[in-house]
């Protein structure tokens, strides 16, 4: 939408609740409303005319989203946590991490957009997906009917069947959990992206951005066949090519198919090769 | 609605619409030119403003989501009288051409300047990431930030 050479977005209805039921309470009594967060997604969405919904709960005043912290092992992150302050805060403990913000579109998008907001979103332009897909996250959703826990890899597959607010993730802390893209143009949109992490003895977790089409998952495949297999560099390389064949990215305007999954295969041999070091 | 804030140390309380964003309010309603609008989608950076001493894009935000909050834009970098160090060193090394990314560009290098004011050229061109300049001033916007430091 442009006026006079601005752009500018159509009008919209906003709710500021200040506690979590009162949220609650604009979810079921505005089936029609979304949830607002930092807004980099819905604003550009809005601007560029794409987004239809005109009413939304903008839930920046619950401050208590916007916490982190960790206990043995497990972090708890809020869903108002920025891309930032999750990243610099737990670089110590999630190498991905580093590579995550080091390969981020833009350090200003990424003192706004929320943890919240990319999971919501579900997408495989969210690079922070397969990460905390190795680490096992879980989500916790305010409902109507109480608090429901919902694993990460359960949420991306269909949701979480109803209406509510997502409050937190948890995930584990794996000083062996790696991260890599291959992007094309300025917005840094990966073509593909993969983590892994080892967890010792239970195997290797492996992720990916595009495991069916456009939605990031787990590559259940290539975990089963590191599973069983000591990590040698016959092994990194038979697991490279399993990558290619299990996968099943979409074609768009950016990458073929056929070219992700190429991609996803030589990600994943270099990320191996970081876990045997 | 109504959003209440602080631009460059002066407080602003100000009537908006919810569908205005910062960028939209700080232009067009207070007259901070410095604030420029390029793509409109988080892209180009050049929205840039200091939220809290952090940058963000000002066309991501909507401005009542503003309220509470400093901002810090271009015209705020200076004491009023003398340059800040930064824009000096832009002027000196020779960083603008077409001018139009400046504000932005300034405002990302000063935010490293004051949390990083050592940062290697790899930190500095990670910040300088938020911006897209399409005469190619990198490098310059590097070597004034190098001037800087080593003052």
């Amino acid at each position: 939408m442009s006026v006079q050479g601005y752009l500018g977005i159509p009008r919209i209805e906003v709710m500021i609740p200040s506690s979590v039921e009162e949220a609650l309470n604009l979810l079921q009594t505005h089936p029609d409303a979304e949830i607002l967060a930092a807004g980099t997604h819905i604003i550009t969405q809005l601007t560029l005319g794409a987004k239809r919904t005109r009413k939304y709960i903008d839930i920046n005043n619950l401050h208590h989203l916007r916490k982190i912290s960790h206990h043995k092992g497990v972090a708890t992150v809020g869903s108002l946590v920025t891309h930032q302050e999750l990243a610099s805060t737990l670089i110590n403990h999630v190498p991905a991490f580093t590579t995550f913000l080091q390969k981020y579109s833009s350090p200003a998008v990424a003192n706004r957009a929320t943890v919240g907001g990319s999971i919501m979103l579900r997408s495989a332009g969210e690079d922070l997906i397969p990460i905390l897909l190795t680490l096992d996250a879980e989500l916790s959703f305010a409902t109507p009917e109480g608090v429901k826990n919902v694993p990460l890899t359960a949420f991306l597959a269909g949701g979480f069947g109803g209406r509510g607010l997502l409050q937190t993730v948890s995930f584990k802390l794996n000083g062996s959990c790696f991260f890599d893209k291959l992007w094309m143009g300025v917005s840094r949109i990966p073509l593909i992206s993969v983590a892994v992490s080892s967890e010792g003895d239970d195997g290797v977790r492996v992720a990916v951005s595009h495991k069916d089409g456009s939605t990031p998952g787990r590559v259940a495949t290539v975990e089963k066949f590191l599973s069983t297999h000591v990590l040698s560099e016959e092994v990194v390389e038979k697991a490279s090519r399993l990558m290619m064949d299990s996968i099943n990215p979409e074609s768009d305007v950016l990458a073929s198919s056929w070219y992700r999954r190429r991609v996803a295969g030589v990600l994943l041999k270099r990320l191996l090769q970081n876990l045997r070091r | 609605m109504k959003a209440e804030f602080m631009v460059n140390d002066v407080k602003y309380v100000v009537e908006v619409e919810p569908n205005e964003r910062l960028s939209d309010v700080l232009r067009r309603k207070l007259g901070f030119v410095s604030v420029k609008e390029g793509c409109g989608v988080g892209d180009c950076g050049l929205c840039i403003v200091l939220l809290d001493g952090k940058p963000v894009n000002s066309c991501l935000m909507l401005a009542y989501q503003a309220s509470g909050h400093r901002i810090t834009t271009v015209e705020g970098m200076g004491d009023g009288t003398r340059l800040h160090p930064l824009q000096q060193a832009f002027i000196d090394v020779g960083a603008v051409q077409c001018g139009f990314c400046i504000p932005a560009a300034l405002l990302v290098l000063k935010h490293l300047h004051d949390t990083k004011p050592d940062a290697d050229r790899e930190e500095v061109r990670h910040a300088l990431r938020s911006v897209l300049c399409r005469c190619g001033s990198y490098i310059r916007f590097e070597e004034a930030f190098k001037q800087v430091s080593r003052r």
